[in-house]
C-alpha cells in the first residue's frame, strides 16, 4: 500500500493504486467524496498541476485493524520548503476501501508557483454540508469521546492520549509541558519546517480565542506501537456561522512523552467552505 | 410500540451461510460469483447464487449497461413503487421512469454499498434493502428542472419484495436535497417545479392512508410471520420509539457510540452524540409532534466475531408542520409526511454507522400541492 501511494504521488503511477481500489470506494478530499472510476486521475491530476514532481523526504505509517494511515512529507522541485500528506485508508490489506486524505495546501501554496486564489479555486468544491446547531455540553451525561474510552483505559497509550486531547477539548494548554517531551518536534499546518512545541501552544490559543461555543469529536484513533493516529475535528460557532475543521494528528508516544507531533488541516479548503470564517487570519 | 422496550447488547448472531456481502468485493468479483448457490430462490433464474447476487446483477444490468427493457422480465407486471413524490405500479411505468432518468444523468453509476435482507419463508420470497450510491451528470430536464451540466452525487435506500424472479413490491426513498444541492439549485426550487408534475391518482390516496395509519401508530400491512433476530427489532422499534416519539434524546447514549458516524439527508453530517442529538433535535423542530412507525426491519450479520450487525429499517413519520424558514413558514400547520429508511450498524449493539434517506424535495412539494390545492378556491399560490 505504502509504495503504492508514493509511486502514484511522486511518479503519478496510478494504475498500481487504482488496481487497489474497490470499485465502491471512495476518496475524501478538500471536504468532498469522490466515487467512481475517475477519482484517482481527478485527485492525481490536480496533485501534480500544483505541486509537480515531488520527492518523499519522510514517512511514517500506522497500522491498526482496517485502519492504515500513511503521513508522506514531500519536497517539491524547487526545494521552497515541505508539504505534509496524510492519506488514511480503511482496507483489508489486500483491498481499499476508502480514503480520507488531508493535505496541507497552506504548505502545498507556499511551495507551489501558483498564487493562493489559483489554487484554492482548483480545489475540490465541496460536498453540501449542514452541521445542525447543538449543545456542546456534556450535562454529566457522559456523552462525550475521550481517548481511553475509544480504545479501553487498560491501554497503554490511554492516560496520555487523554492528556493530549484535553489540550485541544478543554483548553488545558498546561498539558503541552506535562504531556510533551521538551525538546518534542511539532509540525502544523501551514508551517514551512517543524516547530518547538511552544508554537502548539500559540496555535490551540489562537484558535480557542476566535471561535465560541467550541466542541472537539474525536473520530477515529489507529495505535501501531509508539505511533499513533487520531482523525477528529474542531466545531464552533463563528457570529452566526458554525464552522467544522477536520484535522489528523500523528503522535509518536516514547517514555510516556510525546516526541512528534504532525497536526495538519486543509487550511484553503477549510477558507473555501467558510469563506468569512477569520479562524486563519 | 412498547416504550418499556431497552435496547440490548445481547445481539443473536444470524447464520451468515454464504449470502453475499458486498463490502469488500469488487465489481467483477460480484458479477461473476463462482461461489455455489447459498439460498433456495425458488422459481428465481438458476443463475442467481443468492438474493444479494440477484439485485446486484439485475441493477447492474438495467442501470449501467442501460438494458432497460428488462425491467419487463424482472419487474411484476402489476408492481406497486412507492416514492415520497409518485407512486406507478404498471411495470411499463417502470421502464418509462428508468427511461427518464437515464436520458437525464446518462452516465449514472450505480455503486452497491449494502444489500440488508430477509427471507420471507417458503413461496412468500425475499425482501432487500439495498443502498445505492450514485454519481451521474446532469445532462437532460429532470423532475427537478433544466439541465444543469454539473455531477451529482445521491444515496438510495430501494427496498424491494422479490418473489420468484421479479421484484413485486417497491419502496424507494433517494436523499435529493443533497442531489440538487450539488445541481446547482436551491431545495424549494426543486420542490417548487416537482410540485407541478402531476400525480398518479393512487399517490394522494396511498399518502392520506399513510398519514391516518402513522397518527393511529397502526402497523404496516406488509408484515411477514418468518421470525427474524427479535433483537434487532426489538432495538430498531425502541431506537425510533425513544428518539422520535417519545423526543428522550437523553437516551442517544443507550443506541449510539460515541463515535458514532450519521449521515442524513441534505448533507447533514454527525459524528458523536451531542452533533447527532443536535441533528435530530434540528430536524424534528419542523415537526415537533411527529409521530413515527417501524414499518419493516431486517438484519445480517457483518462480522460475527467481531460482533458487528446491520439493520436496515424502513419507516413512517407525520406531524403537523411547523418551520420558522421564511420560505416554508407559509405551510405551518399542514400534514408532513416522510417515507424514510435508515441502514444501521450495530458494533457490540450499539450504531457506529447510520445512512438515514427521505426525499426532503418530494415532502416539500407534498406541501405545496396541499397548500395549492386548498388555495385553489381563493386563488391563492405558493409560487
Amino acid at each position: 500500500m505504502l509504495d503504492s501511494i508514493i509511486n502514484a504521488f511522486t511518479k503519478g503511477d496510478l494504475a498500481d493504486l487504482n488496481a487497489k481500489m474497490l470499485h465502491s470506494a471512495y476518496w475524501a478530499q478538500h471536504n468532498a467524496k469522490l466515487y467512481g472510476p475517475e477519482k484517482l486521475n481527478t485527485i492525481l491530476a490536480n496533485w501534480f498541476t500544483l505541486a509537480g514532481k515531488c520527492t518523499v523526504l519522510d514517512y511514517q505509517t500506522v497500522k491498526h485493524n482496517n485502519h492504515y494511515v500513511v503521513h508522506l512529507t514531500l519536497e517539491s522541485e524547487n526545494k521552497n520548503g515541505t508539504i505534509n500528506y496524510i492519506f488514511w485508508l480503511e482496507t483489508d490489506q489486500r483491498v481499499i476501501k476508502s480514503v480520507q486524505a488531508l493535505v496541507d495546501t497552506a504548505q502545498l501554496a507556499a511551495a507551489s508557483m501558483y498564487e493562493l486564489k489559483q489554487i484554492s479555486d482548483s480545489l475540490l468544491t465541496a460536498d453540501p454540508l449542514i452541521i445542525s446547531d447543538y449543545d456542546q455540553q456534556d450535562h454529566l451525561q457522559d456523552d462525550i469521546a475521550w481517548p481511553s474510552k475509544l480504545i479501553g483505559k487498560n491501554n497503554e497509550q490511554a492516560e496520555i492520549l487523554d492528556g493530549w486531547w484535553a489540550i485541544w477539548s478543554q483548553k488545558q494548554l498546561a498539558n503541552i509541558d506535562k504531556f510533551y517531551n521538551a525538546d518534542a518536534v511539532i509540525n502544523l499546518s501551514s508551517n514551512k519546517h517543524p516547530q518547538k512545541k511552544a508554537l502548539l501552544f500559540e496555535f490551540v490559543l489562537s484558535k480557542a480565542n476566535k471561535l465560541t461555543r467550541s466542541f472537539t469529536q474525536l473520530e477515529d484513533i489507529a495505535i501501531d506501537g509508539q505511533q499513533v493516529a487520531i482523525k477528529w475535528f474542531l466545531d464552533g460557532d463563528e457570529a452566526s456561522t458554525k464552522i467544522r475543521l477536520p484535522f489528523i494528528t500523528l503522535l509518536t508516544i516514547e517514555n510516556n512523552k510525546i516526541t512528534n507531533d504532525t497536526t495538519i488541516c486543509d487550511i484553503l479548503a477549510f477558507n473555501k467552505s467558510f469563506p468569512v470564517s477569520a479562524l486563519f487570519i | 410500540m412498547n416504550d418499556k422496550t431497552v435496547p440490548t447488547n445481547n445481539v443473536m448472531h444470524l447464520p451468515q451461510g454464504e449470502v453475499t456481502q458486498l463490502y469488500w468485493k469488487n465489481l467483477p468479483e460480484l458479477l461473476n460469483p463462482t461461489n455455489p448457490k447459498s439460498q433456495l430462490l425458488t422459481g428465481f433464474d438458476a443463475e442467481f447464487i443468492d438474493i444479494v447476487d440477484y439485485i446486484v446483477r439485475i441493477t447492474h444490468r438495467i442501470w449501467e449497461q442501460k438494458n432497460v427493457g428488462l425491467c419487463n422480465d424482472y419487474y411484476a407486471e402489476y408492481c406497486p413503487v412507492h416514492t415520497l413524490g409518485a407512486y406507478a405500479d404498471a411495470v411499463s411505468s417502470v421502464v418509462s421512469g428508468t427511461l427518464q432518468t437515464i436520458s437525464a444523468f446518462p452516465d449514472r453509476l450505480l455503486i452497491g454499498e449494502n444489500v440488508i435482507w430477509r427471507d420471507l419463508g417458503p413461496n412468500k420470497g425475499y425482501y432487500s434493502s439495498h443502498r445505492i450510491t450514485s454519481i451521474m451528470t446532469n445532462k437532460g430536464p429532470s423532475e427537478f428542472g433544466d439541465p444543469t451540466h454539473k455531477i451529482g452525487r445521491v444515496t438510495t435506500i430501494a427496498d424491494c419484495i422479490c418473489v420468484e424472479n421479479k421484484i413485486v413490491y417497491e419502496w424507494l426513498v433517494r436523499d435529493n436535497s443533497f442531489l440538487v444541492k450539488q445541481l446547482g439549485i436551491e431545495v424549494l426550487d426543486a420542490s417548487e417545479h416537482f410540485a407541478k408534475i402531476p400525480t398518479h391518482p393512487k399517490f394522494e390516496k396511498w399518502r392520506q392512508a399513510e398519514i391516518s395509519r402513522v397518527k393511529a401508530q397502526k402497523p404496516s400491512e406488509h408484515r411477514w410471520k418468518e421470525p427474524i433476530d427479535k433483537s434487532a427489532v426489538e432495538f430498531s422499534n425502541s431506537w425510533l420509539d425513544t428518539l422520535f416519539n417519545q423526543k428522550k434524546f437523553g437516551k442517544a447514549n443507550t443506541f449510539y457510540h460515541l463515535n458514532a458516524k450519521l449521515q442524513w439527508p441534505g448533507g447533514r453530517q454527525a459524528v458523536g452524540i451531542p452533533s447527532i442529538k443536535g441533528t435530530i433535535i434540528q430536524w424534528l423542530a419542523t415537526c415537533p409532534e411527529a409521530q413515527v412507525t417501524c414499518d419493516h426491519v431486517s438484519t445480517v450479520p457483518f462480522d460475527q466475531e467481531k460482533g458487528v450487525i446491520d439493520i436496515a429499517i424502513r419507516w413512517s413519520l407525520t406531524g403537523s408542520f411547523s418551520s420558522k424558514d421564511k420560505r416554508l413558514s407559509m405551510y405551518c400547520g399542514q400534514e408532513f409526511f416522510i417515507l424514510g429508511a435508515s441502514h444501521l450498524r450495530l458494533v457490540d449493539g450499539k450504531i457506529s454507522e447510520e445512512w438515514t434517506v427521505f426525499d426532503e424535495v418530494a415532502a416539500y412539494a407534498n406541501l405545496i400541492r396541499d397548500f395549492n390545492s386548498a388555495n385553489d378556491k381563493s386563488g391563492v399560490k405558493s409560487c
